[in-house]
């Protein structure tokens, strides 16, 4: 699942930032909850702005632009277009989560391009 | 001017914390102090004497800011340059945040690999803003 932007990482870090990634999507449920649960607006859209942040650092892109959608249409924009964005992020978020469950930290199959199978990194973005 | 050792990383999201301390401290070889507020950034700043803040700008108890206003006010703290973390990064809100005195802006999400070398060009060279 390491992603591009780990590329020319030594083995030690490499595999030190795929635990840390994992430790991370293995939160992404609790942040969901977090976002379906918001009492107001204002709350939601905080939870999506650090969602935003933090999953764009851990390489996970995708799930990052979609929580930026939601995030822009979370105070203000029409309740649709609000529900479809996080549709959306709810996807990326579940396809996140099943990417490779268990596997040893830093085994070389917890590479998107080694995996090719089901990996967050290999599939495309959904929507 | 003296060398760019330790670096003081005031956020309060945990996971973005961590991914910071790796990329600060295994991939970019810095000795970091991660402060999860502006309080205990005041706190600790007088102990850990940073070369470097990186600064979050949206914190719930302080925000960025503000926790910049009272770090100039600390001793030894005047000069220390001080890098905004935000994801708001249309120019005017850059520019604002310049205006607070910040030495840059570091746009999230970041790379965690380059991450290091850009907090060294604000080092070495002042102002600005990285988008990674």
């Amino acid at each position: 699942m390491a992603s591009h932007m780990t590329e020319g990482l030594p083995p030690a870090a490499l595999a030190q930032f795929e635990v840390l990634q994992r430790g991370f999507v293995t939160g992404l449920p609790a942040r969901w909850l977090a976002v379906e649960t918001a009492a107001t607006a204002q709350e939601r859209q905080a939870v999506l702005h650090r969602l935003c942040g933090a999953a764009g650092s851990y390489g996970l892109e995708g799930l990052s632009q979609c929580a930026r959608v939601a995030e822009t249409l979370a105070l203000s924009g029409p309740p649709e277009e609000l529900t479809q964005a996080l549709a959306l992020l709810k996807g990326e978020i579940e396809r996140a989560a099943a990417c490779h469950p268990g596997l040893d930290p830093g085994s070389s199959a917890t590479r998107c391009m080694d995996c090719g199978s089901r990996c967050y990194g290999c599939l495309p973005p959904t929507g | 001017m003296s060398e760019l050792h330790r670096v003081m990383c005031v956020e309060d999201d945990p996971d973005i914390r961590m991914i910071i301390e790796f990329s600060l401290a295994t991939v970019g070889g810095y000795e970091v102090c991660l402060c999860p507020g502006g309080q205990a950034a005041l706190a600790q700043a007088p102990i850990f004497k940073p070369d470097l803040v990186l600064l979050d700008v949206m914190m719930p108890d302080l925000s960025g800011p503000e926790t910049l206003a009272a770090l100039r006010l600390q001793e030894g703290m005047k000069g220390v340059p001080v890098v905004f973390m935000t994801a708001k990064a249309m120019p005017e809100e850059v520019e604002d945040l310049l205006q607070y005195g910040a030495t840059g802006v570091i746009v999230k999400p970041f790379d965690p690999v380059t991450l290091p070398q850009n907090i060294r060009i604000y080092w070495e060279h002042g102002r600005g803003i990285a988008h990674d």
